[in-house]
């Protein structure tokens, strides 16, 4: 542990990444011989310039580092380097792995095969279920959910994979004990119960602006692939899916429709290359190991949306499919009366049959 | 030598009688008011002199004194200008009336040429004035049509001092100035609910508001055709009764928004932008001046974007939806101004406002969302029954949306569920459904024993509050009576849903 308490310390330095941490340790063997070593010791490390000595030197607090130790505690963090056995192996292969990670919850969700699952904050309907969806089916198929947490798909897949007791990671870019955002607060608490919350900073970081790129390179640093279900032309999710490729991983999208501006994004993957994704099966026949297991936990639920209500003989029910649509249509096409329609969205609303969506728009559900 | 001549006066929405008397003795040349008069009053005898002057007649030299009784009562205004100097006049023997001036009121403010100018309030004071037994007024010209609604009141319309005085001298020489016809006044005539092109939904809950009297909040992204469809729901409103026409002119009449207008039976439409502030919203002023709201009175009350109004504001607005009156307290006294109006209320889905809109994106995150709507709290929130949600149409299909029902069809239903509610109501002295209280429902609202198994088993399902329940209640009892059944029905209660309030 005492090992680990300089560790800490020295990943907590902003500016140095993994690879100045592997020279240090390299040079000086063990991080505690860095804390202890004096500027002129610093100055023969290779790669390690003036600017770099400064921070480390300025950083070296004792009171500040008991107090980081403090809040791992308080908080029931534990940490990961890089030299470990948990260490996910995927993530050991991309370039600039961190070099300590910060985990909460259960380890052994970094064991197992783990797929990304990410998209637009600001989802639509369709995208969120599709996410849900998608998510619930990879985790029935064995795999782990992993994503980054934020508002819209995101949320979503990690909310499918705990429907039905997957296990799931949430990569974040703040501090394991920073809310990041504030409406997640249950989520978190499901998350580090059923799955592991992960992060590369250290407790108390805020989640600033430029720590969101770099946790994309973790997501699908821990993934076999990445599945971009929803994304708008210059959403972070793309990001993700430019590190998957660049980390040679598989990268699958979900089609939209093209009017759609939450789904700019993804069709312009497919354009690009990226693998349509149509059906869960999609996905996993990329990983035939994944296809066997799955194969003999075989249930029907298996489109990855509602199958519709097209085969039902109401008139108005047949009109409400997966494309929300407006009630001034609805009426126009039914041939109804405005208070009939009415009261008839109110009856398959009842039933769970259909879904309002914001500014009269209504879905099969 | 002393004179007496009768003027008037009005606080809040009552009009008083004032007796202007003046007293012209030996002594030092000199002018005063007495009787609480404020500054405008005082400033009076300035007007006074040069008028009289200017007329042709001559300003006595001698010491004048002015009382205006009741003297506890402040006097406000330039109206005592013509009375005041009638009243010289007299007392100096210039002018000899040729008729008694006991049931004659004069009212009218002077400009130093002696011209006399339209003021304030004519209608309240008219109407005032025939209560107390006065069966004659002199007044400006420019006034005489307004007063002329008071029946059985000789109403003398003048242009100038000079006109006053020949009709004091010689009454049968007056001329009747001709009524100038006025075409049936229909302001709003040019808007119609069949410029509205699809929206069916929101057309239908405005109908249903204007029937039932049900406070109502369009929720929509910039754009989406709130302000228009609103404007339009004056047009479905019944005509106005007699009464209920007088009572507005007078509130016009006293605020001077009458524009030329003789009597209003078109139920008015306010739209106060969202900076204003609480006391031009409810009223206000030393001798408070009636505000938006009584403005509204009878008709509708349009706050678009209402989470921006302060929250002050929205606060103040609390009391008279409920009470259905003003009332605004003053050291001296409180005044009560009917604001009786249908609240329509419009607001962004969000604070960018393209939540739920499918060609813009939304940047707002779900606290943005609860924050805006925050603003609005949740005992105003109460007090409107429905909610409707309204979308942009996108401009390729506007042509194919069709206009529908005309104002006058739309309008035709609410006047026939209107009367269904009166005879149904009247009993309890209510008018409409929305202000039914919970126990009245019960015994009022005739809700069949499966519609209230429906209501009951769904309520929940649509995380409706027990608020939100009597609402729905309400809301279809308005929808049966536009239907014209007797009892709730299922499908009632089921449309009534579709507007329930959600944010």
């Amino acid at each position: 542990m005492e090992q680990d308490k300089y560790l800490i310390w020295l990943s907590g330095i902003r500016n140095i990444g993994g690879i100045r941490i592997k020279r240090l340790i390299e040079h000086f063997g063990s991080a505690k011989s860095v804390w202890e070593a004096g500027r002129e010791d610093l100055e023969k490390v290779k790669g390690i310039d003036r600017g770099v000595i400064r921070q480390i030197l300025a950083h070296k607090n004792e009171a500040r580092l008991e107090h980081c130790l403090y809040s791992l505690e308080r908080h029931n963090i534990s940490t990961i380097p890089i030299t470990s056995d948990y260490y996910p192996a995927l993530l050991k292969e991309i370039y600039n792995p961190p070099y300590l990670l910060y985990v909460k919850g259960d380890r052994k969700a970094l064991e197992g095969n783990c797929i990304a699952i990410v998209g637009s904050r600001n989802a639509s309907y369709y995208g969120k279920k599709v996410a849900f969806k998608l998510a619930e089916q990879l985790a029935r198929a064995g795999f782990n959910i992993v994503s980054g947490f934020a508002r819209g798909i995101d949320s979503y897949a990690h909310k499918g994979a705990l429907a039905v007791g997957g296990k799931t990671i949430a990569v974040m870019g703040n501090g394991l004990d920073v809310v990041y955002p504030r409406e997640n607060y249950q989520l978190m608490k499901e998350i580090s119960g059923g799955g592991l919350l992960l992060s590369e900073y250290p407790p108390g970081t805020s989640p600033l602006r430029g720590n969101f790129p770099a946790r994309n390179r973790l997501i699908s640093g821990l993934s076999l692939g990445v599945v971009v279900v929803e994304a708008s032309e210059r959403s972070g999710a793309l990001i993700t899916a430019d590190f998957a490729l660049e980390q040679n991983r598989e990268v699958f999208a979900v089609p939209g429709n093209i009017n759609s501006a939450t789904s700019a994004g993804t069709n312009n993957l497919i354009k690009q290359g990226a693998k349509i994704v149509n059906r869960v099966e999609d996905i996993l026949e990329e990983f035939p190991f994944a296809m066997l297991q799955s194969r003999e936990k075989k249930d029907d639920d298996n489109g990855l949306i509602g199958a519709g209500t097209g085969k039902t003989e109401d008139k108005v029910l047949r009109m409400i499919g997966q494309q929300p649509v407006h009630i001034d249509d609805l009426l126009s096409e039914s041939g109804l009366r405005i208070n009939q329609l009415n009261a008839l969205l109110t009856h398959y609303e009842v039933e769970g049959l259909i879904q309002r969506l914001p500014g009269n728009y209504f879905v099969a559900r | 030598m002393l004179s007496k001549v009768y003027s008037c006066c009005f606080f809040g929405m009552d009009g008083y009688c004032v007796e202007i008397e003046t007293f012209i003795s030996n002594g030092l040349p000199s002018c005063q008011i007495v009787g609480l008069p404020d500054a405008a009053v005082n400033e009076s005898k300035e007007r006074v002199r040069s008028a009289i002057k200017n007329s042709g007649m001559e300003f006595p030299l001698k010491r004048i004194t002015v009382n205006m009784a009741p003297a506890d009562i402040r006097k406000e205004g330039a109206f005592y200008d013509l009375p005041i100097a009638v009243g010289i006049l007299l007392s100096s023997g210039q002018v000899e009336p040729a008729f008694p001036m006991e049931d004659t009121a004069i009212i009218g403010e002077l400009s130093l040429g002696g011209e006399v100018k339209k003021v304030k309030g004519i209608l309240t004071m008219a109407i005032a004035l025939k209560e107390m037994g006065f069966s004659r007024i002199i007044l400006p010209r420019d006034n005489a049509e307004e007063a002329s609604i008071v029946e059985n009141m000789e109403i003398i319309g003048i242009k100038s001092l000079d006109e006053a005085v020949e009709y004091l001298k010689a009454p049968e020489k007056y001329k009747q100035p001709k009524k100038s016809e006025h075409p049936p006044e229909a302001p709003g005539a040019e808007l119609d609910l069949s410029d509205v092109r699809g929206q069916e939904n929101a057309k239908r809950a405005l109908e249903i508001a204007a029937a039932g009297m049900h406070n109502i909040i369009l929720i929509g992204p910039p754009g989406s055709g709130k302000t228009m469809l609103a404007r339009r729901l004056p047009t479905i409103l019944p005509d106005l009764k007699e009464e209920q026409a007088l009572e507005v002119t007078k509130i016009y009449s006293i605020a001077g928004k009458l524009e030329g207008k003789s009597i209003i039976r078109v139920p008015p439409f306010r739209a106060p932008h969202h900076t204003i502030s609480a006391a031009s919203l409810v009223g206000g002023g030393t001798i408070p001046r009636p505000g938006e709201i009584s403005l509204a009175h009878q008709g509708v009350l349009f706050l678009d974007e209402l989470p921006e109004f302060s929250r002050r504001v929205l606060e103040a607005l609390r009391q008279p939806v409920e009470n259905e009156v003003i009332t605004v307290s003053r050291v001296n006294a409180t005044f009560s101004f009917p604001a009786k109006f249908l609240l329509a209320a419009s607001a962004n889905p969000c604070p960018c406002g393209y939540y739920g809109d499918h060609t813009r994106e939304c940047r707002c995150s779900p606290r943005d969302i609860q924050k805006y709507f925050g603003r609005i709290s949740g005992p105003l929130m109460d007090r409107i029954d429905l909610q409707v949600e309204i979308s942009r149409v996108p401009v390729q299909d506007l042509d194919r949306r069709k206009g529908g029902a005309t104002s006058a069809e739309v309008k035709e239903r609410v006047i026939r569920a209107r009367e269904i509610q009166y005879n149904r109501l009247k009993g309890k002295g209510l008018l409409y459904n929305s202000q039914l209280s919970i126990k009245d429902i019960e015994q009022n609202c005739r809700v069949s024993a499966r519609a209230m198994d429906f209501l009951n088993s769904t309520y929940r399902r649509l995380g409706l509050s027990a608020r939100g329940y009597v609402k729905v209640l309400k809301v279809a009892r308005t929808i049966a009576d536009l239907e014209e059944k007797g009892g709730v029905e299922v499908e009632d209660i089921a449309e009534a849903l579709q507007y329930r309030i959600t944010s």
